[in-house]
């Protein structure tokens, strides 16, 4: 069969190259040209988290679970699967018709040891990891999870829809260490990378998998049917966001990743025939202090602060048109299915300049910021927090560095005379923050946690239990326990939230609205 | 043209030009050691990057052991000098990628760009700069004059998008952005790449055409000019040789010096056109601290700066035969 | 042609430097012609206008330069002033050629000697490469620089300044004019030297029969090769005379100022030396057209009150021996 397979391939091949060979090699090919800022330099799903990462893995990888639009989860590569009634015990098959695409099938083996590569570095697949005392393959196609602890997330864990991607991959890639990135792109999902044609720095191209079999259920984010309507996919790297569209205006690409707020008039002037907002994904603009130094070790001035800050003031700062920025209180996005306004602090500056009284903060000590420069939206918002700290009577010390300086001086826990800092910030993607487990920013185990390095046992109890609770309602009621917890002790400073807009050309319909942009079920008008 | 062109004469081309580069060793391996130095000093962590926003402090840390980002100083120049003598120069950082291979996978562009530009530019800015002088104070004259000020001081960036809106918006004649390789597509490689040339040349040919009118008006003056106008010479024999062959060292070294400059003006050209060349790759290898990139690509410009140099001071001696090598 | 027409009829001739106040007069109502075959000398100070007569002849004072803006220059029935520039084009180097006084800057010192020989030819005749090279070297041969050959491949540093001279003299010869313009031939050469040079130009006139047209503020040069004299002062011509005339009987007070230190008739180079123009007390007026009467009023011992009123005409003194002058004599 797969012989056969193989010589048919290679006859149509020659026909192709043979001049005015058989007629269906040179049918016309329906491209999908997608443009974005900068390709993945590594497309590891288990090693790189960010959207260019995630938009790749999720084309070429395939995932054993998934969650649709209301953050539901159906399985994908996974045909059926049971749980023990103790909930300890998870056995699952494979459904048919699963190939890599090097055309080995998939094996509940490669499985197997891509959750564990995945597990050992990613935050949930670590909790998940440390709650498994067994993972192995039971036959060709089924394998066995066992509990060691109660854990409630093992099939949420594996539908996870932001970085890091719990994408399935071959043995050979999952064997090898996750801190060692896999440079190559096999995956069985439904678009195959055809590294010859690529070329660093200006494309990557894909085709469609042909040997893909799609679910029979409605395509709805990455569950249900990934069903391709295109044979050639190509990514193309326009660092420059005029030219993005204009090359798109132009007919030069279908698709923008994320389109520059300043230019979305362009875009409205057009009309929905040429050019049409399609997808946004959502950012949480995040502010973070240091626990470990003061002043911001001292809990009255971090509530200060967190009453000091305005959102409204945040948000005018990073855009101008509203439909890019909005206030947001809820620590697990707005919009997310833990979304909620409990505990949030209410801005009012006189509260605020009592409490900075009463704790006694020497004032003449300077904050340093790192700010990072030139970023178009983490220096507004770094400016807007200098300037409520000076409201507040401090003299802020701002230290401008590039984005790798930032990386690595956040890093430092030592006081201000050893390098260290007092405020800095960020962005977290919604989609990776959904859940009180999956993001590391809302971690309060001290100098473990997150840069900012807050500390909170009540908290982390609190995310203990949540891990452990397989009652929808009830995990929602600890999410507004927790969300409560971390106003209550500044833990975690959500800012406000940016959305970052994709733009589609008028030829692409039935495109999928998703935190990544998926290619499936996209169709090209001729 | 009655050049001598013998064996003896391109055997000395030959050793001067060997020799040349053997005196350029120390040169580039005082930057390369400069180049090494200031990375290692300049702050921030390639690892930390790497990791990414969400990794613990051992992840960071396992990849700097892996990176060898650990060792001390001298540890990992030894190491760094020790693998570029084995002709490694490593692997990216951020892509895994043999730093040897993205660079020549980036270079055919902006080789090609670079290449044709200096020929549009030449061709262009000296013609004008010679019609210029010739007709000085004349229509032509005063049109370069004015056009040079303002391309020099134009913005790369500006000239681009005033070009994009033009040709590829309005016109329809030239796509927005990107690159193919002649090899791939001729066609399509000289329709993709008259913009950028456009945008990157214009000011090096209102440089060249400056220096050349400036420098022609001047060895208009010469006797020898006249004495060519006496012999009942046509003007275009006056002009070449007589005019410009005496003119030409002075506008050699003018494009020399833009040809080195060329790598600066690349970036911005790259980056509108979406041209996937070396000035991009080394740009974001800064940003993201991609030493192995970096050094790389730092040693072959000041290769190539040494090279072009080598070129005009070889031409020379061929453009004045006074000039002994 | 016909021995008593002029070969070259210069007539009322005005040339007009554009100088940094206005222009300035260089040539002023000058007319004198060249017969087939003789040599004509015009002397007088630097800035007197010779120069820029030779030049004119060649139309190589252009704008912005300046330019010529009367008169006629008649050449084979032809007015050069009025010619397209095609024309005169075909003109220079070969019907009329040029020698110039710094034949080191005067030849292109990045084109070796061949290349600039073999193109003067070729640009006026069909000629081929090779027929080129054969008539450049038989005219280093015949202007006498050993190893003709050898020097084609020559670039003109590797040359010395009397060699340089005579590759001058035969890119002017190449293409057999009818008249050669030497314009100072000699001054930047060695004594010794520039007797060989003009030994050398009599010999090839007595050769090829050709008119030469000398330029020089030489007396001695004067002497030793031209038949006839004008002398040029502030840009007009005071006294015109066969050489033996002029140096028998100098007319113009000008004319006996220069010859003052200068040397007699048929004394040898050798014995004049240096023989420059004596000074002169004063200096040469500038000419931007304000000046009426004669321009050497203000230098003249003999100068009379009509003198700064108006140029006197020319008076003949014999047939061949004209001056420009109210009081030759010194009356007063």
């Amino acid at each position: 069969m797969k012989l056969n397979k193989r010589e048919f391939l290679g006859l149509a091949g020659a026909a192709a190259i043979i001049p005015g060979g058989f007629a269906f090699a040179q049918e016309k090919k329906s491209v999908l040209r997608y443009g974005l800022s900068s390709l993945p330099r590594t497309t590891d799903p288990h090693f790189r988290t960010g959207i260019q990462v995630r938009t790749v893995s999720f084309a070429v990888y395939d995932m054993l679970f998934a969650v649709n639009d209301k953050f539901e989860v159906t399985p994908q590569m996974v045909d059926t699967w049971t749980v023990s009634d103790d909930k300890m015990t998870y056995n699952f098959t494979l459904r048919d018709g699963l190939n890599w695409h090097d055309d080995a099938p998939v094996t509940a083996e490669d499985c197997v040891l891509s959750i564990r590569r995945w597990g050992s570095r990613d935050q949930v697949g670590q909790l998940l990891m440390e709650a498994t005392s067994r993972l192995e393959p039971t036959s060709e196609k089924s394998f066995v999870l066992e509990l060691g602890k109660p854990f409630a997330f093992v099939i949420e864990s594996l539908a996870k829809p932001g970085s890091l991607v719990p994408a399935m991959m071959p043995k050979r890639y999952a064997e090898t260490p996750a801190s060692k990135p896999v440079t190559d792109l096999i995956g069985s999902g439904p678009f195959k990378h055809v590294p010859e044609e690529s070329r660093d720095g200006h494309s990557m191209v894909f085709v469609k998998n042909t040997e893909y079999v799609p679910r029979s259920e409605p395509a709805n984010w990455a569950s249900g049917g990934k069903v391709v309507n295109f044979d050639r996919l190509e990514l193309i790297e326009i660092p420059d966001a005029t030219t993005q569209l204009n090359a798109l205006l132009n007919g030069e690409i279908d698709y923008i990743e994320t389109l520059s707020s300043d230019l979305l008039p362009l875009v409205e002037a057009r009309g929905p025939e040429v050019a049409r907002i399609t997808n946004s994904s959502v950012v949480q603009l995040v502010v973070r202090i240091n626990h470990l130094q003061p002043p911001f070790n001292d809990l009255k001035v971090r509530r200060a602060f967190q009453l000091a800050v305005n959102q409204q003031d945040v948000v005018s700062a990073v855009a101008s048109n509203p439909a890019f920025a909005r206030p947001c209180d809820a620590v697990f996005g707005c919009g997310n299915q833990y979304e909620s306004a409990v505990g949030a602090p209410i801005h009012d500056m006189d509260k605020a300049l009592a409490l900075i009284a009463e704790s006694g903060v020497d004032l003449s000590q300077p904050i340093v910021q790192l700010l990072v420069a030139n970023a178009s939206t983490l220096t507004p918002v770094g400016e807007v927090m200098a300037d409520t700290l000076r409201k507040l009577g401090f003299t802020v010390d701002q230290q401008i560095v590039d984005f790798p300086t930032f990386s690595s001086r956040r890093q430092n826990q030592g006081p201000i005379s050893e390098g260290g800092w007092n405020i800095a910030n960020t962005t977290v993607r919604t989609v990776e923050s959904a859940t009180p487990i999956e993001s590391r920013a809302v971690l309060t185990n001290g100098t473990d946690a997150w840069w900012g390095w807050p500390e909170d046992a009540v908290n982390e109890d609190l995310r203990k239990q949540f891990g452990e609770e397989f009652d929808i309602a009830k995990r929602k009621e600890l999410t507004d326990q927790i969300q409560a917890r971390i106003y209550e002790n500044v833990s975690y400073m959500p800012v406000g939230e940016m959305l970052s807009l994709s733009v589609a050309s008028g030829r692409l319909e039935n495109v999928l609205d998703a935190p990544t942009n998926f290619f499936w079920n996209i169709s090209i008008k001729p | 043209m009655l050049i001598r062109t013998n064996r003896r004469g391109v055997e000395a081309i030959l050793r001067y030009s060997i020799q040349r580069l053997l005196a350029a060793i120390p040169v580039v391996a005082i930057v390369a050691l400069i180049i090494f130095s200031l990375l290692f000093l300049a702050p921030g962590d390639p690892a930390a990057l790497l990791a990414g926003d969400s990794a613990t402090p051992e992840m960071i840390e396992e990849l700097r052991v892996r990176l060898g980002l650990d060792q001390s100083y001298f540890v990992q120049l030894r190491i760094w000098v020790l693998s570029i003598f084995r002709g490694d120069f490593g692997v990216s950082i951020f892509s895994g990628t043999p730093v040897l291979e993205l660079v020549y996978d980036r270079i055919e562009a902006t080789a090609a760009l670079s290449v044709v530009t200096t020929v549009f530019a030449v061709l262009f800015g000296v013609s004008l700069g010679m019609i210029a002088a010739w007709r000085a104070g004349g229509f032509v004259d005063r049109a370069v004059l004015v056009l040079s000020a303002v391309f020099f001081s134009f913005p790369s960036f500006v000239i681009a998008y005033i070009l994009i809106l033009l040709f590829a918006m309005q016109m329809q004649l030239l796509p927005v952005q990107g690159y193919v390789s002649f090899q791939d597509d001729f066609w399509g490689f000289w329709v993709k790449i008259i913009l950028p040339c456009i945008t990157l040349g214009l000011p090096f040919l209102a440089l060249l055409a400056r220096i050349t009118r400036t420098t022609v008006i001047e060895v208009k003056r010469e006797d020898f000019v006249r004495t060519a106008v006496a012999k009942g010479l046509p003007t275009n024999q006056i002009l070449m040789p007589h005019v410009m062959k005496n003119a030409a060292i002075p506008i050699v070294t003018m494009v020399g010096l833009g040809v080195s400059h060329l790598i600066s003006g690349v970036v911005v050209v790259e980056t509108v056109f979406a041209i996937p060349g070396i000035g991009r790759l080394v740009v974001e290898a800064i940003l993201q601290r991609d030493y192995p990139v970096i050094q790389c690509v730092t040693l072959l410009s000041s290769f190539v700066y040494i090279v072009v140099n080598m070129v005009v001071d070889i031409s020379y001696s061929f453009f004045d035969p006074r000039i002994k090598r | 042609m016909n021995a008593l027409l002029p070969l070259i009829e210069v007539k009322n001739l005005k040339v007009t430097f554009h100088g940094r106040t206005g222009p300035v007069l260089a040539v002023d109502d000058l007319s004198f012609q060249v017969s087939p075959g003789e040599t004509l000398a015009i002397v007088g100070e630097s800035g007197c206008g010779k120069s820029a007569t030779a030049m004119s002849l060649l139309r190589l004072i252009q704008p912005p330069i300046g330019r010529s803006e009367g008169g006629s220059i008649l050449f084979g029935g032809k007015d050069l002033l009025q010619l397209e520039y095609e024309e005169m084009r075909a003109v220079r180097g070969r019907e009329i050629a040029m020698i110039f006084q710094e034949p080191m800057s005067s030849l292109n010192p990045v084109l070796t000697i061949g290349r600039q020989l073999t193109e003067t030819v070729r640009v006026h005749a069909d000629a081929s490469q090779e027929t080129s090279r054969l008539r450049a070297i038989e005219l280093l041969h015949l202007v006498g620089l050993p190893d003709p050959e050898s020097q084609l491949r020559k670039y003109p540093y590797e040359l010395s300044g009397g060699m340089r001279q005579r590759v001058m003299i035969a890119m002017a010869l190449i293409n057999k004019p009818s008249l050669l313009i030497a314009d100072e031939p000699t001054t930047a050469l060695d004594v010794t030297i520039q007797a060989q040079v003009l030994d050398l130009l009599s010999k090839l006139q007595e050769e090829t029969g050709t008119s030469i047209l000398l330029i020089t503020h030489d007396l001695g040069v004067v002497a030793e090769i031209a038949k006839r004299v004008i002398v040029m002062y502030a840009g007009r011509k005071v006294e015109e005379a066969t050489t033996i005339e002029l140096f028998d009987n100098p007319q113009h007070p000008y004319t006996r100022g220069l010859m003052a230190a200068g040397p007699r008739l048929g004394s040898a180079m050798a014995d004049v030396k240096k023989a420059r123009l004596r000074e002169i007390s004063g200096t040469v007026p500038i000419m931007n057209g304000e000046l009426v009467g004669c321009p050497f009023a203000e230098r003249c011992e003999n100068v009379l009150d009509q003198c700064r009123l108006a140029f006197p005409q020319d008076t003949q003194v014999t047939e061949t021996h004209c001056v420009a002058c109210f009081n030759p004599n010194g009356a007063t």
